[in-house]
């Protein structure tokens, strides 16, 4: 009977291995959690990064000026208050998935989210 | 024992295949973006651009990208005093010479208000400007009196546009507004300057909302480019098309508009009235150059369902539009599209 075994003790360990190892790193890579975060452009520039996972609201400036006052809550960003004269960008509301984006032509304010779940689309095509 | 030998070799050696085949689909599957991506606010509104090439220059090419922008607004925003445009409009009917790049335009232009029997008119600047639609501030924004119109629509038609070799001259007042086009040109503009960098590069530039493809992502998949929804946010997509070349664009009710005792009036003009028409929500348009995209959907916000399917015949287009009622209609052209 002994004869009759394909595998010997060895491999069944080697395979065991390979498997554990495999199903850990497959599970890492999928569903590591990503930092979701929203990135804020002012004129061009870098303004700020701001994690969405901490509720909080604040004050965007720029060279002294106010120009918006910005809300996170629950992973999701919003502008609640902006001087421009259209409000698209209030208008946009809630943005918390990876390639919305919330903008402001007058103030030349961008805001967009990154790392977190993603957007059925890649791009959008508007008036 | 030999035949239990040969059944353990087997085993493992597929066991190790799948191994080796996990891995790679893994690997190949979380490949991380190789594009090169910018945003800013150039032309007058939102520009995205992701940039791909072999060359390692991606960077420095999206930053000319961006500064060519910057020149074109010097040229072609009418509103601005010291462009190459307000220049034009402010020559008082006398032959000026212009920028190559204003006179193809405006020449294309022409031709195509031509071909659309006028309904798409390049000369409705001082319609515009009596609306207050060349300001970004809706407090500007009004409903003029019919004697007001009446007396704009004077000083429009594209008739009154004249060439004689690289100079242009405005005859009858008329002033020149190429935001139904511009955009659409800008976009034409980027894509040469990504493929006279690098012919095999891939990516595409978004200027605010007029898209033109440089290549498939990835270099062979496409772009999922969702169709704004008129009545919804920035973020809501009513339909969705699939890009691996071409342009797309959009023409609108719904960005710069008025409503007086419940109508809607946008930016639009119909050059025989001084008025919006009201036949689409939207219309947006696929075709193979960014300036054609973007002036068949102006054209056919104009020209209504009457004449939208014969003129996308003629011009080769897709498009797609969505009536006051919020019917959607599509070509067949368009339905090609609707499948990655």
């Amino acid at each position: 009977m002994r004869n009759l075994k394909i595998f010997a003790r060895t491999d069944i360990i080697l395979i065991l291995i390979v498997t554990v190892f495999l199903s850990g790193w497959l599970t890492f890579s999928y569903f590591r959690p990503t930092s979701n975060k929203a990135v804020i452009l002012v004129h061009g520039k870098m303004y700020k990064t701001v994690s969405l996972d901490k509720d909080s609201t604040f004050k965007i400036f720029w060279k002294g000026v106010y120009l918006m006052t910005v809300q996170i809550k629950s992973g999701a960003i919003r502008v609640v208050k902006s001087t421009c004269p259209l409000k698209i960008c209030v208008h946009t509301g809630w943005i918390s998935k990876d390639g919305q984006v919330i903008v402001c032509v007058p103030n030349r304010v961008i805001i967009h989210t990154e790392g977190a779940k993603s957007t059925s689309y890649d791009l959008m095509t508007s008036q | 024992m030999q035949k239990i030998q040969r059944i353990r070799t087997l085993i493992l050696s597929i066991f190790t295949l799948a191994v080796v085949a996990v891995v790679i689909f893994v690997v190949i599957s979380r490949r991380p973006p190789q594009y090169y991506v910018r945003r800013g606010i150039a032309f007058g509104t939102d520009v995205k651009i992701a940039y791909a090439t072999r060359k390692k220059n991606a960077e420095a090419v999206v930053n000319a990208m961006f500064d060519e922008l910057n020149k074109l607004n010097n040229i072609f925003n009418p509103y601005k005093p010291g462009s190459e445009l307000y220049k034009l409009n402010h020559s008082n009917g006398k032959w000026m010479e212009v920028d190559p790049r204003l006179l193809d335009v405006l020449k294309y232009s022409i031709k195509f208000a031509r071909d659309t029997n006028g309904d798409f008119d390049p000369t409705l600047g001082r319609v515009v400007v009596l609306w207050g639609f060349n300001t970004d501030n809706p407090h500007k924004w009004k409903l003029p009196s019919p004697y007001e119109i009446a007396n704009a629509l004077k000083d429009v038609g594209y008739r009154n546009v004249e060439f004689d070799g690289n100079r242009v001259r405005l005859l009858n007042n008329v002033w020149v507004d190429l935001g139904g086009i511009a955009k659409g040109y800008a976009v034409d503009v980027l894509l040469a300057m990504a493929k006279a960098n690098d012919k095999s590069s891939t990516g595409y530039v978004d200027i605010g909302g007029d898209i033109g493809i440089i290549g498939p992502k990835y270099g062979n998949q496409p772009w999922k480019i969702g169709i704004r929804n008129p009545r919804g946010t920035m973020n809501d997509a009513i339909s969705y098309v699939y890009l691996y070349k071409g342009t797309i664009a959009t023409s609108g009710d719904y960005e710069r508009y008025i409503i007086v005792n419940g109508k809607r009036y946008y930016h639009i003009f119909n050059p025989k009235t001084g008025y919006s028409s009201n036949y689409f929500e939207s219309v947006t348009t696929i075709s193979k150059s960014g300036i054609l995209s973007d002036a068949f959907g102006t054209a056919a916000m104009i020209g209504g369902p009457s004449k939208i399917g014969k003129w996308a015949n003629e011009f080769g287009v897709a498009y797609m539009s969505i009536n006051e009622e919020g019917k959607i209609q599509k070509n067949s052209l368009w339905k090609d599209y609707e499948k990655p």
